[in-house]
């Protein structure tokens, strides 16, 4: 998300040559822990806070406010030489659960399944374990299984499953969009429904995305400290803009509104 | 110039110039003392920040079962897949590194003629300082797809493969160390056993290495915790997946690598936090061991070398 807030930020300063916005990446983690101790006015970041993250603002005085400025599709990859076009729900949480071991049976070729996923701090992780994985009959959640290997980022992720022919990957649409050395599966909610492809030759889905039938989907949030004013205000606002939402969708994520 | 000198001695000692000379002392004392101070920070920072994950998470949790899930809702903290990991990677390397590191030295002590020594001595100069993110780069990038067809292994991204690039930046440390540790034999020995009529081959397997021995297997010591302390190449090449298993061509997930891996998007004072500090001072403690047996070693050989001369 760090190189959309680059691109909202130097946007703004064209608009707002006043005021001068500095973007430092990092993680969510860095972000919401500059907005706390007061290095930063505005943190942008790719999950929802945590209830202890509230806590731990409040106890220093800052209260944190939501906004939600994009949306971002989560796509599933494979290797082009997989002839897996489809995967349904159930399917993909058994495999990320590690119940499916073998491509074999989902009647793909007689080899080991390799998972990749990102960090388990990761906005994507989370993301992926609540809405794949959720819980269990007896209602524990499920989490992904030990031999899972984690990749620092969703480029590094696209780059191994683009090399391994028995891959599997998940993270944000754009950055597999324009790759050929990868294949982005279509998701079926259930055996009967349609299977959806984020991706449609070489281009990102916005609609299915945006009214929900595909169904992996997230917002990015940006979070002020209290009610946003002054520069903030101006700064969020311009996020929220068509200038801004045209500037989510040139970074290959999902603007809130169809432009 | 010698007169120049000559007044410089003869200068009277004035109460400015015991000044000074005093002020000097003490600017440098600070130097050093600064130094001092930043480590008793940074180890009681560790410290506190570990010992909030003893009170907030318990010292059991961290030995108790065998999985690291720090971020599910039924949170597992356990640190011994990840020393498993470490040890998958740190151990191979330093086999590797070992022999050919020792081979290296003792070709750079006893056998490379002084030319030649110029000529190899920079090269590895040059090795030693190459950062690890580019061996990390080309292990991932060349080296994984090479390793993977030559094993025939599963995972593109294991232990071995972390364990290779690994020994890359090993090899430098443990053969200039057994280089200084066979260069420090005395002399007489060798000249010793020529006289006594046997080949060098023989001098150097029987005299040679046995005298130095000691200081050679610190190297050894010292080049493995190296390999524990190593972030960047095992990050990028090992796969991080903290898998228990004794499998090398099995991703791992090393102690560094979950630090570096974790700590940029941890939600701060969460219980998660706590324990990546834990794990780190776990590591820092293990590595300082490490240090004080090698440096110990070292000690004891130049002083058994010290007897002999």
């Amino acid at each position: 998300m760090v190189n959309l807030t680059l691109r909202w930020a130097e946007g703004f300063m064209e608009e707002h040559p006043e005021i001068s916005v500095q973007v430092t990446g990092g993680g969510s983690g860095t972000g919401i822990a500059s907005l706390i101790n007061g290095t930063s006015s505005i943190a942008n970041i790719s999950r929802e806070l945590k209830p202890n993250e509230i806590d731990y603002a409040k106890q220093n005085g800052v209260n944190p406010i939501q906004h939600i400025v994009a949306l971002d599709g989560i796509a599933v990859i494979v290797n082009p030489n997989n002839n897996i076009d489809t995967i349904s729900f159930s399917l993909l949480k058994d495999i990320y659960s590690g119940k499916i071991k073998n491509w074999k049976s989902i009647n793909g070729n007689d080899a080991n399944i390799v998972l990749y996923g990102r960090e388990n701090s990761s906005g994507t992780y989370e993301y992926f374990r609540q809405s794949i994985l959720n819980r269990d009959e007896s209602g524990r959640q499920i989490d992904f299984p030990a031999n899972m290997q984690s990749l620092q980022g969703t480029a590094s992720l696209a780059e191994a499953v683009s090399k391994d022919k028995n891959g599997i990957g998940f993270g944000g649409v754009g950055y597999f969009a324009l790759r050929n050395d990868i294949k982005v599966v279509s998701i079926k909610i259930s055996n009967e429904a349609n299977a959806i492809s984020p991706v449609v030759n070489n281009a990102i889905n916005y609609d299915a995305i945006r009214n929900g039938s595909y169904p992996l989907s997230r917002y990015l949030y940006s979070y002020t400290n209290g009610i946003p004013q002054g520069n903030e205000k101006y700064y969020i606002d311009f996020i929220l803009s068509p200038k801004g939402q045209q500037i989510v969708e040139s970074m290959e994520y999902i603007p809130l509104k169809k432009n | 110039m010698t007169k120049k000198y000559h007044s410089f001695y003869a200068k009277k000692r004035t109460f400015k110039s015991t000044l000074v000379e005093k002020a000097v002392k003490y600017f440098f004392f600070l130097n050093g003392m600064i130094s001092v101070l930043f480590l008793v920070l940074i180890f009681l920072f560790l410290f506190r920040e570990a010992f909030s994950a003893i009170s907030n998470i318990g010292i059991n949790e961290f030995f108790k079962n065998v999985e690291w899930y720090p971020t599910s809702e039924d949170s597992r903290y356990s640190i011994i897949p990840l020393i498993l990991g470490t040890l998958l990677t740190a151990i191979p390397a330093t086999i590797i590194s070992s022999f050919l590191g020792i081979i290296l030295g003792i070709y750079l002590s006893e056998i490379a003629s002084g030319r030649t020594r110029e000529i190899i001595k920079p090269f590895i100069e040059i090795f030693a300082g190459l950062p690890t993110v580019v061996i990390g780069f080309l292990i991932l990038a060349v080296g994984s797809t090479f390793f993977q067809e030559l094993f025939n292994a599963g995972t593109r991204l294991n232990a071995l493969l972390a364990a290779f690039g690994l020994s890359i930046i090993l090899i430098p440390t443990i053969s200039s160390l057994t280089e200084d540790a066979l260069r420090a034999v005395p002399n007489n020995l060798r000249m010793a056993s020529y006289a006594l009529g046997i080949s060098k081959f023989a001098m150097i397997k029987n005299v040679v290495i046995p005298a130095a021995i000691s200081g050679v297997s610190a190297g050894i010591i010292l080049g493995f915790g190296r390999a524990i302390g190593e972030t960047m190449i095992v990050l990028m090449a090992s796969g991080n997946a903290a898998e228990l298993t004794l499998n090398l061509l099995h991703s791992v997930r090393t102690i560094t690598a979950t630090i570096a891996g974790e700590l940029g998007e941890v939600a701060i004072g969460s219980p998660h936090y706590y324990s990546l500090f834990f794990i780190g001072t776990f590591l820092l403690i293990i590595t300082f061991i490490i240090n004080l047996i090698s440096e110990l070693i070292i000690e004891r050989m130049r002083k058994k070398l010290k007897k002999m001369n």
